[in-house]
């Protein structure tokens, strides 16, 4: 099945130039906030949809100011596509607060998604520069499993010697690695508060972004 | 030495809470003309003063997100020319201004935070660029494809012909060439995206954010 995803405001317009231009659409997905005039133009696109044959669904986000909670919902979407099946085709960033906008900007190049951007004034739908590639294959997959590690044991003590042991990696390997996540700003070595000569790894809540929905 | 990128519209604090999350020794904002009139400019104008934080401020169609793109761009690859590491706050401002500071910051491999109520460090990975997310045979290709080449003109190490085809292929896939006609009088051009990071390729990072990311 062929779909667009998109941002939706209070402007249904925003998404309709992409509704245009994708051929063989199918399914037609918008998330939006709880505001009375983002509802309204969300009835306004499934109207649209119903009358075009287009299957439509819209996911209301509760608080379309918080930066994970929005990220989260739209990336747990893409995924929920991909295991159907489906062809994600183009995701419209125009619409919706400037969070939900970067938020579905940031999924994107995450999940390696297609993006449009719809200028406000003459409504013309601009391709935005996306490498179609997962953005975590940039890191090792001995790295995506130290961060999913460190992730899954959050609020914990972390140092290497203990990552070392719960990998079952030399010392050195696991410094390697880590050097690496810290140079790329994915992790950060911390002095712990009982002895500052140990060094405490720690990730940003952000990074469960990076490694995408299981 | 370290930059600190803010998109800015009209909130001071917006701006305060990043100067006091991320360690900076030069602020620049980015901002529409109109947002210079604000009293919330003057209220960050004055502060940098004070505190002697050498300031800076850039303009842009804060509507047009491809020219916003090109002022964050250009900004970025001036300061690496000065040496400074980057970090951009992609938190104020305008929603077009937002998305093109995030795509520049993606493209570049730029620190990145998002700093509105609370201050969250984005998964951009420092140092990892639009390009070097390609192999080193696609940059090969990349970089002889220029404004656009014949498919039969393209050459990878070792002359193998199949590699090239390989290649391309993958390039075609992660959106960064389109092939314009059939074989074998095909040609190959670069999309959007193969231009950004061909680009990117040609200038790359300063030695300061090597060093730091």
């Amino acid at each position: 099945m062929v779909s667009i995803m998109g941002t939706l405001g209070f402007r249904p317009e925003t998404i309709l130039p992409t509704i245009r231009s994708t051929e063989g659409l199918q399914r037609v997905v918008v998330f939006h906030s709880d505001h009375v005039r983002s509802r309204e133009a969300v009835a306004e696109v499934g109207d649209i949809c119903e009358q075009m044959g287009l299957r439509f669904s819209h996911h209301e986000v509760p608080d379309a100011f918080n930066f994970m909670r929005v990220s989260k919902a739209i990336q747990d979407e893409i995924a929920a596509m991909r295991a159907a099946g489906d062809v994600l085709h183009v995701f419209n960033v125009a619409g919706g607060t400037r969070i939900m906008s970067a938020c579905a900007l940031l999924v994107c190049t995450l999940e390696g998604v297609n993006c449009v951007y719809v200028h406000d004034d003459t409504l013309e739908e601009i391709p935005l520069p996306m490498l179609q590639i997962r953005y975590s294959d940039v890191l090792t997959p001995v790295q995506r499993d130290v961060l999913r590690y460190l992730l899954a044991h959050r609020g914990e003590d972390i140092t290497q010697k203990g990552l070392g042991l719960a990998f079952g990696l030399h010392k050195a390997t696991v410094n390697h690695h880590i050097k690496e996540l810290v140079a790329r700003g994915a992790v950060q070595l911390m002095p712990s508060p009982k002895d500052s000569r140990i060094k405490l790894i720690k990730v940003e809540e952000s990074m469960e972004l990076l490694l995408g929905r299981p | 030495m370290r930059a600190l990128i803010c998109t800015f519209g009209f909130d001071a604090d917006k701006i305060i809470l990043a100067m006091k999350c991320i360690k900076h020794d030069r602020l620049v904002l980015v901002t529409g003309t109109d947002n210079l009139e604000h009293d919330s400019f003057d209220r960050i104008s004055s502060l940098c003063e004070r505190l002697r934080t050498p300031f800076e401020v850039m303009t842009t169609d804060k509507f047009d997100m491809m020219a916003s793109m090109s002022v964050f761009q250009d900004l970025v690859w001036r300061l690496r020319s000065e040496g400074f590491a980057v970090s951009i706050d992609i938190g104020g401002g305008v929603h077009t201004l937002s998305l093109a500071a995030l795509l520049t910051a993606i493209n570049l491999g730029i620190e990145t935070w998002h700093i509105d109520r609370e201050p969250i460090r984005l998964p951009v990975l420092s140092g990892v660029s639009i390009s070097s997310r390609l192999s080193s045979e696609q940059r090969a290709l990349l970089l002889q494809i220029g404004p656009g080449a014949r498919m039969d003109g393209l050459r990878l190490p070792g002359n193998r012909r199949d590699a090239v085809k390989r290649v391309l292929l993958e390039l075609k896939r992660s959106g960064m060439v389109r092939v314009e006609s059939a074989l074998p009088d095909a040609t190959v051009t670069l999309t959007e995206e193969g231009m950004v990071c061909r680009q990117n390729m040609m200038r790359g990072p300063s030695k300061a954010d090597r060093l730091t990311g």
